[in-house]
């Protein structure tokens, strides 16, 4: 086991600079996911913490070791590929043993690690065969247990669930958890899958555009988005974005096209330095409520559903509100609510929405960063 | 009723135990009925390999049992006479037959070795990410795109024991000139040279084509599982190449077992007879010697020699199946 640091790690192709000098400590033992959306940069940080790729600037250390002129095999890790790479011409035995045998490790020890690996990945009785023999769950599973029989010190994942079916992914997001919390071993993971990342990692890294946006706690990442992008990315549907213009002397209010939301005297401090500017008024779907509010801090406002989306245990309203005028940049404003299912509200309704103001978010309109 | 018409229901058709009691004929009559334009369309190929290949072949099997040679071939007053396995039973009595055959499966062996050995290596250098990679891989096939008997004169000229550029080469770094052309093992080796740099680029290409469907990530999961280079090719590159190989050795087997142009072309078989292999010896009893019978006998002979190689080569690599 073995934290891992990287140091304004910077990474090239030709003229595009797909990673811009990140900065990142993975404490020891911990699973951290990567999570950012296609070409972010997070499978060539895993890539560049494998040794499959050469840095063109920073350092990585794996433990106390600078690695980054080291080949894979001295790294001491282990990855597990999206598309499994398993070898097709090996049973799941060679394919488990093939690293082990590698390095030189005695037969008698191959054999047992290789079997406890199986067992605790119930594979024994699949061990004779080859890959293309194997179920996409089952290929995972050896995957997985090649990686585990070396014991290194970290382990790589790259999107390995994305080529499973929905159902058994929740099934072995579960099972790499357990896995997780039995061998503790430093696990970087990466996927775009927000679910995912959400359930899988003590911690979570959001890159964009080659640069960590924020890295915390699910529900730090969650709840005090960093910026306008990790707001909009972490949630599904994603959060509701109002331009806003910040009004009002005493009292601040958020005026929208057309309709205005008073400024809670909690945010009022980091708000004063914005009156008479334009701001980014976020909310995510679940804290936009059905009802007529109280009037005072919970102003209704008034929109029409365009589309209600039944999912079983929620709805989604795609909700817009009336033209309006005052800012000049929206015409209309759409956003969604994700309500009970008891609700009556159907397509073409009018309906009275509150805002939960108490769970918030406004984002500065140059920088996009967080202002509460 | 008509039985014809009678409907079968298509799982009891496919259930393995199920046998059709309907007579032949009718069978027969619908299944020509159901599939007549398949057959419609098959009819063309099939009749250009009628002419190409089956009639050939039968013609060659019933040539091997006649004593046919220039005399009576078309002779008003003699006519082939049917001598059975009387050609089989010349040939196997022949010890120049062994001495050949001898010689064939080396030239063979050589040359498939070489042709896969360069191939192989070539194809894994432009496999790398090269700078012109192009150009080197146009460079690479050329001898495939010229015209056998051009390669077999231009080479005959380098071999050349008083002009050609190898002694002239050889002679100015103070060695001695290699009579080539003139002393038997020599013009094995000439030959041999000649086939080899004609055959690369053949297995360069099939090869290089296998390379490139071997997903990079196999590498990189055994670069992290410790292999070094050797190991990666050995593990991952061969495995991963053998089904391409297989069809490419057992084809290129074939055809440097069988090639008449380079052998004929440089040496005529000679000097004594030192490269003389199988084909050039039925090419030489058929047309210097005009013994049709006796040559066919001998392709026949080929034929089942090949053929027999074929089929172990196949079963002893088990190529056929996928990796």
């Amino acid at each position: 086991m073995a934290e891992v640091r990287l140091v304004n790690l910077a990474k090239a192709f030709g003229p595009v600079q797909v990673l811009k000098g990140i900065d990142l400590t993975i404490p020891d033992g911990e699973f951290v996911v990567l999570l950012g959306p296609s070409g972010c940069g997070k499978t060539t940080t895993l890539r560049l913490i494998a040794g499959l790729e050469e840095a063109t600037g920073g350092e990585i250390f794996i433990g106390d070791r600078k690695v980054n002129d080291l080949p894979p095999k001295e790294r001491d890790i282990a990855m597990v590929f999206q598309s499994y790479a398993l070898y097709p011409h090996m049973t799941v035995y060679d394919n488990m043993a093939f690293g082990l045998r590698l390095h030189g490790v005695r037969r008698e020890e191959v054999d047992q690690r290789v079997m406890e690996a199986a067992e605790m990945l119930e594979l024994t009785p699949l061990l004779a065969r080859k890959p293309r023999a194997l179920s996409g769950g089952q290929r995972q599973r050896v995957a997985v247990g090649r990686a585990i029989v070396r014991n290194p010190k970290v382990f790589l994942m790259d999107e390995p669930l994305s080529n499973l079916d929905a159902k058994l992914r929740v099934q072995t997001r579960v099972e790499l958890s357990k896995l997780h919390m039995k061998l503790g071993v430093t696990t970087i993971y990466v996927t775009h899958d927000q679910m995912e990342a959400m359930t899988l990692g003590n911690l979570v890294v959001i890159m964009n555009q080659g640069i960590i946006q924020q890295m915390g706690t699910p529900s730090d990442v969650y709840d005090r988005p960093a910026n306008k992008f990790v707001a909009g990315f972490v949630g599904s549907p994603p959060m509701n974005f109002f331009p806003a213009f910040v009004d009002g002397e005493e009292e601040l209010f958020f005026q929208m096209a057309s309709f205005r939301l008073p400024v809670l005297p909690d945010h009022r401090a980091a708000l004063a330095p914005y009156r008479g500017k334009e701001v980014v008024f976020g909310i995510r779907p679940e804290d936009v409520n059905m009802g007529g509010g109280d009037g005072a801090v919970h102003i209704p406002v008034t929109a029409k559903v365009d589309v209600l989306e039944l999912l079983g245990a929620e709805i989604f309203l795609y909700l817009s509100s009336p033209e309006g005028t005052f800012v000049a940049a929206a015409t209309s404003l759409s956003f969604i609510a994700r309500v009970d299912p008891s609700t009556p509200a159907k397509e073409g309704d009018s309906v009275q929405v509150v805002f939960n103001l108490g769970r918030s978010h406004a984002f500065d309109a140059d920088s996009e960063r967080a202002i509460y | 009723m008509n039985i014809a018409a009678t409907a079968i229901p298509k799982e009891v058709k496919q259930s393995q135990r199920y046998r059709d009691p309907r007579p032949f004929s009718v069978r027969f009559r619908e299944h020509m009925r159901r599939n007549r334009l398949a057959y419609l369309l098959l009819i063309p190929a099939f009749v250009v390999i009628c002419a190409t290949v089956i009639y050939p072949f039968i013609y060659a099997f019933n040539l091997a049992t006649t004593d046919t040679n220039m005399y009576n071939i078309n002779s008003p007053t003699k006519q082939p006479q049917f001598v059975g396995l009387g050609n089989f039973g010349e040939i196997f009595s022949n010890p120049e037959f062994y001495t050949v055959l001898g010689r064939t499966i080396l030239w063979t062996v050589v040359n498939v070795i070489c042709h896969v050995a360069f191939g192989l290596w070539l194809a894994v250098l432009l496999n790398r990410n090269l700078k012109m990679r192009g150009l080197y891989r146009t460079l690479l096939v050329l001898p495939w795109a010229i015209p056998q008997l051009i390669v077999a004169m231009m080479w005959k000229n380098e071999f050349n024991t008083q002009y050609g550029s190898i002694n002239l080469i050889l002679q100015s770094i103070g060695l001695p000139a290699i009579p080539w052309l003139t002393d038997p093992f020599w013009a094995f080796i000439a030959v041999c040279i000649t086939n080899i740099w004609l055959g690369i680029p053949f297995m360069m290409v099939i090869i290089l084509g296998g390379l490139q469907s071997i997903s990079p990530e196999y590498y990189e999961a055994a670069q992290i599982d410790g292999a070094t280079a050797w190991q990666q090719f050995r593990n991952i590159t061969i495995p991963f190449l053998k089904p391409v190989l297989t069809p490419a050795i057992i084809l290129g087997t074939v055809w440097t077992f069988n090639n008449l142009n380079i052998i004929y072309l440089i040496t005529k078989g000679g000097p004594n007879n030192g490269t003389q292999i199988l084909v050039t010896y039925v090419y030489r009893a058929a047309f210097d010697f005009y013994r049709y019978g006796y040559a066919a006998a001998f392709s026949v002979v080929i034929f089942l020699i090949l053929l027999i190689f074929c089929l172990f080569y196949i079963r002893a690599t088990r190529g056929a199946q996928e990796v």
